[in-house]
């Protein structure tokens, strides 16, 4: 078919649109956005159903594997470390997270009141981020040490302690050493996000409400913090999927120890799939891993998109 | 009070504050620094000391031996820059389609793009092992760059989309109109007004990948191929000694850290104003 | 140089139609003006003929070609836009060069050409400045600039002088009509202000809601708007609109007061009268006025007669005061009357 004027004339023939797809921009699109999406697919979505598959049988290194039903998961309800790894996921991802916000909050504000000597600030503000999560594990674990190490010597100097704080021999303790370690590493990267949060909201309505009579306190808390709501959310959408997946850390610093007491699903799912090399078992354990994943993800995602919908 | 004490008094308080919450975020650092530069004896001694009484720097040259340092430095900027550079290309070319033009399937396509962020590295990462066992990838720095690449592109597409997003259009159009095709738009046009933004992106990837652990750890077997962050796992150990080495743990981890600060100090005003928050609200 | 034959142009997005057939003849070397208030469809007629926009009925043609299915660069077209869309990677030479990159003329000629616009626009001693480092006006003619330098067949503007402030965008004026006599090339131009309508206009093209209203020199549409919507939409003050009838006396307001009209067989519902128009008269009509705003040499009253509100501008300084009652009054021939549907009647 060639389009003569005449053809031409009439509106959107068949003819022009054909050609307009096959050589115009639409082609173009595919040609530069697939090479991305093709990559990030097949390195993300490719092992998830493998991965689904796999939790289906009882695949291992020297096992080819079968397909065994439910069989895996029932298994997993069962398991005592797995529940035991499940807890303090849920229970490590909530307090870093909720004191990595709120902490995180507190220092934004505090690097936002124009003080002197912010290059220096931030310039120290940002070395835990830029640090790798095992390289901080790390320093961390040797300022832990139970004699001779730095932290119990400064406490027993200050008067706060007596006999040395067994920091990651001690269950409970381990617990909330790890914690701190993520919380340190992370709080900065929350108060950026803060930061520029706060920086985007309109100066007007802070004033406004300081015309209207309301002191510091209460210009936070009715003004500026309902206003911030779609960064919280954002930042605990993030950090929570970052935290419940949490390896590197644990490894850097207990090893999942004492005994099982910090070990995170990701510590516990790495030991069976990599250790034990129990595919089949290692990729249930995984399956719970994404949906606990999934689970905060899609709700932040939610209520971000609903709070930025509602113009707040 | 008189209002203007109280604004001094406030002021001081203020700086207070700021001077605790910076020496806890720089302690460990610090600590980490002046072990380093302690002698063996002085590392273990009971209690600690807060500064190196005979500081030495005779530990690095230990940890670059038992490292294979330059070699593994140079492993890690190949593979972060690679990954790096690969990501910020293909997240930029996605992010501009995805910016500027219509097509069948884009919304589900950016829903899919998007949600892969769910999936934790470790669900991914068993499939990707045997699969790089019976490919051949195993050990090898191309795999490395591959999945680092794969990691990185969502974070890239999303900051690249922000900023393409505040050029205006008629940038394009008038490029158009002046004769450009599509590839001269790119290239000569908006990736160029982009270049702040792709070096920023570039680099915190690099970053990251530099960072990265869990691949890099399972991925690679052989020290050949090794990279640095996983070296922290090689604890170099003296022949003589039987305690835990603490001043040559800490010397491995300057010699981390130190290459990356440049790296920082380069994308402290970017990250500061914002950069990170605008891209993922997109 | 080349004519451009608009004919029954179409323009649908989905179901929505923005442009409802639309055919306007631009001679060779003509200066046309779209005008209309905004989401009346005229940029994106603009942007139809430089094909940024597809077509969806009818036919452009740019000299004897239909462009139809060009894309832009093939259309022999230049653009200036609101924004100006400067390449701000790139300094005043490059951006004016860079339409003669792409079309791989070599570096000398390009260079000639380049310099040869920079002296046509005073843009000499900016040729190697960034976009950044320049005012508002600079940028303004380096948009020029670049559309100059191709010599186009048209030239496209797109509400060229929005972004300038009120004392610039007088002297731009002028200098895009400068311009255009002295390269003569066809010319559309894309507005929502009247003022740079009826001052660069050969011929003004009125659109609404997708349709042309009225096409015609400036001084046609001045004084014989075929609606009410293009007497309104033209001159400024706009004009005043009465409802009423008229009777064999004159026009009858609908409360009754009685106004001086020309006599006309069509049934006139609405009478006209430009604010310049309506003079203090002792003899006139006496009407109340209401608000004051002097403007230096001239003075614009409010003025209400029953329940309608009028304008007057007087071309001279007046003291008055608020609640004062005078006459007015208007020459006959100044009365434009029209029908029930605000089409002008015609005798």
């Amino acid at each position: 078919m060639t389009i003569s004027p005449d053809v031409a004339t009439t509106p959107q023939s068949f003819g022009v649109r054909l050609r307009a797809m096959a050589s115009g921009p639409n082609s173009f699109a595919y040609l530069i956005i697939l090479p991305a999406i093709v990559l990030r697919l097949t390195y993300s979505i490719v092992p998830l159903v493998q991965t689904v598959w796999m939790s289906f049988t009882n695949r291992s290194i020297t096992n080819p594997g079968q397909f065994i039903g439910l069989a895996n998961y029932e298994f997993l309800i069962r398991d005592e470390r797995l529940i035991g790894s499940l807890a303090f996921t849920l229970i490590y991802t909530f307090v870093s997270v909720a004191l990595e916000v709120v902490l995180g909050l507190m220092l934004a504000l505090l690097l936002m009141q124009n003080l002197r000597g912010r290059w220096l600030s931030n310039f120290i503000m940002l070395l835990p981020w830029v640090m790798a999560p095992l390289l901080a594990a790390t320093v961390w674990k040797i300022m832990f040490y139970e004699d001779g190490g730095i932290l119990n010597a400064i406490l027993r100097d200050l008067g706060m302690i007596e006999s040395p704080i067994r920091w990651l021999s001690d269950a409970n303790t381990a617990r909330v050493s790890v914690i701190v370690v993520t919380v340190w590493k992370n709080v900065s990267w929350c108060a950026l996000i803060f930061m520029a949060g706060l920086a985007a909201l309109p100066r007007e309505l802070i004033e406004a409400a300081e015309v209207d009579g309301a002191n510091i306190l209460q210009r936070f808390w009715f003004v500026t913090l309902p206003m911030l709501m779609p960064t919280v959310y954002l930042i605990v959408m993030l950090r929570g999927m970052a935290e419940v997946q949490t390896f590197e850390q644990i490894n850097g610093l207990t090893r999942g120890g004492p005994g099982t007491a910090t070990e995170t699903l990701a510590v516990y799912a790495y030991a069976r799939f990599f250790q034990e090399l129990r595919y089949g078992y290692g990729s249930a354990i995984n399956l719970l891993l994404l949906l606990c994943s999934v689970t905060i993800g899609g709700f932040f995602a939610w209520r971000l998109y609903r709070a930025n919908r509602s113009g707040l | 009070m008189h209002p203007i004490l109280q604004q001094r008094l406030g002021r001081s308080a203020q700086y207070g504050m700021l001077l605790i919450v910076l020496v806890m975020l720089a302690f460990p650092i610090y600590y980490m620094v002046i072990t380093s530069l302690k002698p063996p004896g002085e590392a273990y001694r009971l209690p600690p000391t807060l500064w190196p009484l005979n500081p030495t720097v005779d530990g690095y040259p230990f940890v670059m031996r038992a490292w294979n340092y330059l070699r593994t430095l140079l492993n890690t900027v190949l593979v972060a820059g690679g990954a790096a550079a690969g990501a910020t290309l293909l997240g930029g070319l996605a992010a501009y389609g995805f910016s500027r033009m219509t097509f069948v399937g884009k919304s589900a396509l950016y829903s899919a793009l998007v949600a892969t962020v769910a999936i934790p590295g470790m669900v991914t990462l068993g499939p990707v092992f045997i699969a790089y066992n019976e490919l051949g990838l195993l050990d090898t720095h191309i795999g490395l760059i591959l999945i680092f690449m794969s990691d990185g592109i969502p974070f890239a597409f999303l900051t690249l989309f922000a900023y393409f997003r505040s050029i205006p259009r008629e940038l394009d159009e008038a490029a158009w109109i002046d004769g450009a095709g599509l590839f001269s738009t790119l290239f000569r046009i908006i990736f160029p007004i982009a270049m702040p933004a792709f070096a920023v992106t570039f680099l915190l990837l690099f970053i990251a990948g530099w960072n990265e652990f869990l691949y890099a750890f399972t991925l690679t077997v052989t020290p050949e191929t090794r990279l640095l962050t996983v070296r922290l796992f090689e604890i170099p150990v003296r022949a003589d000694a039987n305690t835990t080495p603490y001043d040559l743990i800490a010397a491995g981890g300057v010699l981390i850290l130190l290459p990356l600060i440049p790296l920082l100090v380069r994308v402290q005003k970017q990250l500061v104003q914002g950069i990170l928050a605008g891209a993922v609200k997109g | 140089m080349a004519p451009v034959k608009i004919s029954n142009a179409l323009k649908r997005y989905g179901t929505v139609e923005v442009l409802k057939g639309v055919s306007i003849d631009i001679d060779e070397g003509e200066f046309v003006v779209l005008v209309g208030p905004s989401g009346c469809g005229k940029s994106t007629l603009l942007r139809m003929v430089a094909g940024l926009e597809g077509i969806s009925g009818g036919t452009i043609s740019i000299g004897d070609r239909v462009v139809n299915d060009l894309p832009p660069k093939q259309r022999d077209i230049a653009m200036v836009f609101q924004s100006y869309a400067l390449y701000p990677h790139m300094t005043v030479a490059e951006n004016m060069a860079f339409s003669l990159r792409m079309k791989r003329v070599d570096k000398k000629t390009a260079d000639a050409k380049v310099e040869q616009a920079a002296q046509m626009l005073g843009l000499g001693s900016l040729l190697g400045r960034y976009p950044r480092e320049l005012s508002g006006g600079q940028r303004q003619r380096v948009a020029m600039g670049r559309a100059v330098v191709r010599n186009p067949a048209v030239f496209l503007f797109d509400e060229p002088l929005s972004n300038l402030d009120a004392k610039l965008r007088v002297q731009m004026r002028a200098e895009i009509k400068d311009l255009h006599q002295r390269v003569k090339t066809t010319t559309i131009y894309v507005t929502h202000d009247q003022v740079e309508a009826m001052t660069m206009a050969d011929t003004i093209v009125v659109m609404r809601d997708g349709k042309i209203e009225q096409m015609g020199t400036p001084i046609e549409l001045f004084d014989n708007p075929s609606n009410i919507f293009v007497a309104q939409f033209i001159g400024s003050p706009s004009m005043n609109i009465i409802e009423g009838t008229l009777g064999p006396k004159g026009f009858v307001t609908s409360d009754g007061h009685v106004l001086p009209a020309p006599q006309s067989r069509a049934v006139a519902k609405s009478y006209g009268i430009r604010p310049e128009h309506l003079v203090p008269d002792p003899a006139g009509i006496p009407m109340e006025v209401v608000i004051v705003e002097p403007m230096g040499s001239e003075t614009q009253l409010i003025l209400r007669l029953g329940q309608s509100t009028l304008t007057s501008l007087v071309r001279h300084r007046l003291d008055v005061v608020p609640g004062t009652v005078m006459g007015f009054s208007a020459d006959l021939s100044s009365v434009h009357l029209f029908d029930q549907n605000g089409n002008r009647c015609v005798d």
